[in-house]
């Protein structure tokens, strides 16, 4: 931590003022411990929190562990195909329940002194019960404690700590319809594919998120990533989707832009050149058929990062992935990434989506770690406090409000467009919501 | 945002109303820094602290460096035969003096400016000393009180503390059980296992008297066991006592003041035990109620804050350095009879790393089982653990065993399930916490 911030301060840190072409973030925010303190209360351990997808969690016992904020839950599928989300805690003594990250299990029990639970938090047994308690125990008192809330859209599950909160729907705004884009993809479902991978990002969970829908980063970031791509696809065996469009890196060849979407929630997204790349252009009929082509389009024809507030980034450029940023400290972020795919899409497309994912967004691969060094090095260079400002006013000309007319073949509203991914704008809300959030927490 | 909890109320973290059949621990004990620095202050720095054996310490000049809380400390042995403990930290720029964990120097010379110092502390060596210099000015500080109960040495930083003996209390005559198998005393035998564990100091110290966890976390130790020794290669000594482990034996817990804690279990074969050898010998030195204290009750004692006296598959004495709330580090050492046969060593040592090894198969299942609980404490809004196990059955006082050997506990418990023993523990710690009682 970098020096405390007054409760008073959190205002002054985000310097907004559009009109007269300012949009700046005091580089604090990335350092102050009480800043973070404030944002795990008010946010991560108050808001929807994306936990898992439905997939993970297909079958009846089927179990998986996450965090809301510092606080560890699970997700538990029921007899009766529901979901509930409990305290990862043991009532007893607090031990963790889940054996292991996911898993099947129709009772839990504490690997600790042997408490059980059902399937659904109930506490079924207590070793030695008859021995420890006397007359008129209830064992009932033991069971397990829901979260505040649970709720998937689209096969992505979320839960809250706090019961009191707007319903899930409502929450995810015009995001919805870029779920849509990924999740209509295929009749059957997505898939989160077997195996996952965590690294650690030494700098601020704010940064990872940036970066998730930074255009502008990537022609100098993955500069290397794009012509290490192009050279080996000029020797054989790189043809169809097996082929990566870099256009999109390289060269502004392409039409792309950007999307504040409201309530925190933005995406980017450029052209893909060519289609084919795609493992999904080998349904392209089917999708023209399901759906009208404006969000074919959509779907497939244009590749999209999205950030549903706070830490959920669900890209569909290369491959398909859901990545998660845990914020450990103000410093410190783990980054989880599943592959995310059409459960019927063929073997060819399956294979090309994996290899993709795995050269670009594995932390062995050649672009994310590119992208965990330019993250360690901007937090290191927020120490810098005499340097105070972050600055996002790139595209701040050339905002538009509301929605473009690419946004009306997606169906969806945003609160601004704008014609560039290189463009800042699309952080504003994100920003606006995060100082509210903020400054609820200070009571100020 | 969390506050935290110390600046509100530290009353509202222990939940003591034992007439309503409740006791329990706000978990925020375990995970909050701020309450962590605060037992620092208030705990660790004001009561009688374990530092080490007299055997670690046997001549003049041996030296032992530990940690009293976080601060740096080292026991030498002088030349009349006396102890003296040291803050470890040169006079000149603080320097820590001593070149290894343990060792013997009639003199230590500082590592870093060549500034010496004799074994009663005295700074007799200024390197490059101008005339005139006050080398007394120089001398080592002593910590403020040391004292040893039959060779298990202690210290405390604060000088207003009750005598040792007192503050053990009904402790001592757990102790006295281990102390009394040789003529010759104890001796801790060579070499030692340092451990992290990401987890709160306090669920180690409820751990090591907690015997509801055995039968879960350690059944894999009883099965593999038994697995071996059902191949007829251990027998005798080479076997282990696992009906403890099992269940269906007499236990009892107490809680003997001062937070101080112990539990025993009945050995169903107790002639697997290495002491065993000496059954003879301790009938004609001991009262029949000691030698069936030692022979046939497998015991875990643990001293407040910071030591731990186990004497059941094997003898041990474990030490707990706390880091931080989230973290722990431990060393644990084989303390033996002086004068035991070779026969018995040896099985005392493969027993003491069967169990209490890091790399042995009991100690790794507890160290999980901390963390796991640890983490699980991260879920603020499920906030309690109950410690009310056998809340409504314990006796005041001492119950017939106790009376029998003749220590006064303040609570006695029926079966070694039962955590009634913890609310001494946490009324003593919540009373030095608001710094009502020193020491």
């Amino acid at each position: 931590m970098d020096g405390m911030t007054g409760a008073p301060a959190v205002g002054n840190m985000i310097d907004d003022r559009l009109s007269e072409g300012v949009f700046r973030v005091d580089r604090n925010i990335y350092l102050d411990d009480a800043v973070f303190q404030a944002e795990l209360g008010s946010i991560f351990e108050a808001d929807w929190i994306f936990l898992c997808h439905e997939s993970q969690v297909k079958n009846p016992g089927d179990y998986f562990a996450a965090y809301l904020g510092r606080q560890p839950v699970f997700v538990h599928r029921q007899e009766d195909g529901s979901l509930k989300g409990f305290l990862n805690a043991c009532s007893h003594r607090g031990a963790i329940l889940t054996p292991t990250q996911q898993g099947n299990a129709k009772t839990i029990s504490c690997r600790f002194h042997g408490w059980t639970y059902r399937c659904d938090g109930a506490c079924i047994r207590i070793k030695e019960e008859e021995g420890g308690y006397g007359e008129n125990f209830d064992r009932s008192a033991y069971d397990l404690r829901e979260i505040g809330a649970i709720d998937s859209y689209k096969g992505f599950v979320f839960g809250s700590l706090s019961p009191d909160i707007q319903s899930l729907e409502v929450f995810l705004g015009e995001s919805k319809r870029f779920i849509d884009f990924v999740a209509d993809q295929c009749s059957p479902g997505m898939e989160v594919l077997p195996g996952s991978q965590k690294y650690m990002v030494g700098g601020n969970w704010k940064m990872s998120t940036e970066n998730a829908v930074d255009g502008y980063h990537t022609s100098t970031v993955h500069r290397v990533f794009a012509s290490t791509v192009r050279q080996r696809e000029a020797r054989e065996g790189y043809e169809g989707m097996m082929r990566t469009e870099t256009g999109r890196l390289a060269k502004k060849t392409v039409r792309n832009g950007c999307y504040d979407l409201g309530q925190g929630h933005m995406v980017i997204w450029a052209e893909r050149d060519p289609v084919s790349t795609s493992p999904l252009s080998e349904a392209e009929e089917r999708l023209e058929k399901e759906n009208p082509t404006g969000k074919v389009n959509w779907m497939l024809r244009r590749g999209r990062n999205l950030i549903i507030f706070p830490s959920l980034m669900i890209n569909d450029f290369a491959a398909t992935q859901i990545r998660t940023f845990r914020p450990i400290s103000a410093d410190l972020t783990e980054v989880t990434i599943y592959c995310l795919a059409p459960s019927d899409e063929s073997q060819e497309a399956r294979y090309a989506r994996l290899r993709k994912f795995e050269d670009f967004f594995m932390a062995s691969g050649m672009a994310t770690s590119d992208d965990v060094v330019a993250l360690e090095a901007t937090h290191e260079g927020s120490r810098a406090r005499k340097a105070k400002w972050g600055e996002f006013h790139r595209g701040i000309g050339t905002l538009v409000q509301g929605a473009d007319d690419l946004a009306a073949e997606g169906g969806f509203t945003p609160e601004t467009s704008n014609s560039s991914w290189d463009h800042e704008t699309l952080y504003y809300s994100f920003y606006r919501k995060w100082r509210d959030k903020v400054a609820q927490a200070w009571g100020g | 945002m969390y506050e935290s909890i110390i600046q509100r109320d530290l009353d509202a973290l222990i939940d003591d109303r034992v007439s309503d059949g409740m006791f329990r621990v706000d978990r925020a004990v375990y995970t909050d820094e701020a309450i962590f620095e605060q037992e620092v202050s208030r705990i660790f720095e004001n009561c009688w602290w374990f530092l080490c054996h007299e055997s670690q310490v046997a001549n003049h000049g041996d030296y032992f460096w530990t940690d009293i809380g976080d601060q740096p400390v080292f026991v030498h042995r002088q030349e009349d035969g006396s102890l003296k403990c040291f803050i470890n930290a040169c006079s000149h720029r603080a320097a820590i003096l001593t070149p290894f964990k343990q060792g013997n120097a009639k003199t230590l010379t500082c590592r870093f400016h060549g500034w010496t110092y004799k074994c009663d502390g005295a700074c007799i060596g200024v390197k490059n000393e101008e005339e005139g210099t006050e080398k007394g000015k120089f001398d080592l500080r002593e910590i403020a009180r040391l004292e040893s109960y039959k060779g298990f040495v202690f210290g405390c930083l604060n000088s207003n503390i009750c005598s040792l003996e007192d503050w053990l209390g009904a402790a001592k005559p757990w102790i006295d059980l281990m102390v009394v198998q040789s003529p010759e005393g104890l001796e801790v035998v060579p070499g030692s296992s340092t451990y992290k564990t990401d987890g709160n100091w306090k669920l180690q110290a409820e751990n090591s008297v907690d015997g509801y966890h055995v039968s879960t976390v350690h059944r894999v130790f009883a099965h593999t066991i038994a697995a071996r020794e059902s191949k007829g290669e251990y027998t005798g000594i080479k076997k282990t006592e696992s009906g403890r482990i099992a269940g269906g034996v007499p236990t009892a817990g107490y809680s003997l003041g001062n937070g101080h804690m112990s539990i025993w279990a009945q050995h169903t074969t107790p002639e697997v035990r290495p002491i065993w050898e000496a059954k003879d010998r301790l009938e004609k030195e001991l009262s029949p109620i000691e030698v069936e204290w030692i022979l046939t009750k497998g015991r875990n004692l643990y001293l407040f804050p910071n030591v731990m006296l186990m004497d059941n598959p094997s003898t041990q004495i474990r030490v707990m350095k706390p880091v931080s709330a989230n973290r722990v580090d431990i060393t644990v050492y084989c303390v033996a009879p002086k004068g035991e046969s070779d026969k018995a060593r040896a099985g005392r040592l493969r027993k003491f790393e069967d169990f209490y090894l890091t790399a042995g198969m009991a100690t790794s299942d507890d160290i999980a089982a901390l963390e796991d609980t640890h983490e699980g404490s991260m879920a603020r809004d499920a906030k309690w653990s109950e410690f009310k196990r056998g809340i409504r059955t314990f006796t005041r006082g001492a119950d017939d065993d106790a009376k029998a050997l003749g220590f006064e506990p303040e609570v006695s418990s029926d079966n070694w399930d039962h955590e009634v023993l913890y609310h001494g523990f946490y009324r003593h710690w919540l009373k030095m916490m608001k710094g009502e009682q020193a020491g």
